[in-house]
């Protein structure tokens, strides 16, 4: 039986309960919440949706899609019946190369490899010092993504192995995985139709994002809904992403998880923050920052608001953040 | 004998106590957008801090899940610790400028 030497043990149990509590507290106590201490004060916004600018096909990059946009009748989740946009996207960047996703070996580059985020607030570079830290990162010693003898990271560099692990249901063989997919084992793009309503119909009620897509890129890129961050990592995986934030699976092919930049083509005259694309309900999304690199302080939960320029919009979120908008304000296509 | 059994009850009661909280500061922060919703209803304001940044928003479902969707300008927290005196009047700097 195990003796405590209550002496010692009990002042020092005590220490550790309050160095615990010191710990959880410290930021609080030592931090002192102040107001936003910048705005975007270039327009005039507010969040209501009166003002809405009916969907410009001519901000779609050409080479985005696979057909021209055509309108055809459509329903809402409202139950309206509407003119809608069909637009064919191609499924690949029109303006720039995809680039390169997993590190080849413990010391890789940020040059060399792609990003990584998890949802949190923190973008990563997918370097060789990362995929060391990974245990540490994820405080889990079962993070193991390499070969100690080599160096060389495990990743999924055949079709079979990408069709495997780029999926919520990772196959237990390709646990401790860096996970990429060629464009090539999709020939190149999965072209897919969406129908957006030509003129926006803002709703009473805001609607959820689902698991399905959130709306498509000005350059030909679907963009989709937040990764599954728990069923990757769960996986002890690192589903990487280029560092425009896509990345491709073989049902989805390339798509977008954040806002990078890289489809910020319709630049505002103004100031504003560029077009990067639209939302299913026909509201277009900006990007976070204007020129200024200044992010609104009124946007509604949607991640939204109004300008006499734009109408209502969104604003991306950060690509840390794993997603675009907060949910739907107007009705989509059913 | 019984005040030495009240000791230990208590020593390891704290010691317990003392490991749940280092568990739960344990993780990699990654489920705070989460972890920020869990007993808040869809809409409900919240907030999160994550890599020393403040998030505030609100709830909203993402794949049936809520989460905290910032709709605020990140914010920095900087520990006043850190910080020279006359920087200590504003710990928190927002982010949106960058």
């Amino acid at each position: 039986m195990i003796k405590f030497n209550t002496p010692i043990l009990t002042p020092l149990a005590v220490c550790i309960l309050a160095l615990s509590l010191a710990a959880c507290n410290g930021s609080d106590a030592e931090s002192t919440v102040v107001t936003e201490t910048t705005t975007d004060e270039g327009t005039t916004t507010d969040t209501s949706t009166d003002f809405v600018v009916e969907v410009d096909p001519f901000n779609f990059e050409s080479d985005a899609l696979i057909s021209s946009i055509s309108t055809q009748t459509c329903t809402l989740s409202n139950g309206d019946e509407a003119s809608c946009y069909k637009i064919d996207i191609a499924g690949a960047p029109s303006n720039y190369e995809i680039g390169v996703f997993c590190p080849q070996n413990i010391t890789s580059t940020a040059d060399e490899a792609g990003i990584w985020f998890d949802g949190s607030g923190e973008v990563y570079d997918i370097t060789g010092d990362f995929i060391l830290n990974l245990p540490i990162l994820y405080n889990d010693s079962h993070w193991q993504l390499y070969d100690e003898g080599t160096g060389l990271v495990n990743v999924t560099d055949t079709q079979e192995s990408c069709d495997g692990a780029a999926r919520p249901n990772v196959e237990e063989q390709y646990q401790n995985h860096c996970v990429e997919c060629s464009i090539d084992y999709v020939d190149g793009g999965i072209s897919e139709s969406f129908l957006i309503p030509i003129s926006p119909v803002a709703t009473t009620q805001n609607s959820s994002i689902g698991n399905a897509n959130v709306g498509v890129a000005l350059n030909g890129v679907v963009l989709a809904a937040p990764a599954p961050v728990d069923a990757i990592l769960g996986a002890y995986t690192i589903a990487a992403f280029d560092d425009c934030a896509g990345h491709i699976n073989l049902v989805a092919g390339y798509h977008y998880h954040g806002e990078a930049g890289c489809s910020q083509t319709q630049i505002q005259s103004d100031g504003h923050a560029a077009m990067m694309g639209y939302a299913l309900d026909g509201f277009g999304i900006l990007g976070m920052l204007n020129e200024d690199g200044l992010e609104p302080t009124d946007l509604d939960e949607c991640r939204g608001h109004t300008d006499d320029t734009r109408g209502y919009h969104y604003h991306a979120a950060d690509v840390s953040e794993n997603m675009f908008i907060g949910c739907f304000k107007g009705a989509t296509a059913r | 004998m019984k005040i030495f059994n009240v000791i230990k009850a208590l020593t390891t009661g704290l010691l317990l106590a003392t490991s749940c909280s280092a568990l739960s500061h344990a993780g990699h922060g990654s489920n705070a957008p989460w972890e920020a919703c869990e007993e808040k209803a869809i809409n409900e304001d919240c907030s999160y801090t994550s890599h020393d940044k403040k998030a505030t928003g609100t709830c909203q479902a993402m794949n049936k899940v809520l989460m905290c969707v910032r709709n605020k300008p990140l914010e920095t927290l900087i520990d006043k610790a850190t910080q020279p005196a006359s920087a200590q009047k504003q710990s928190v700097k927002s982010l949106a400028k960058r």
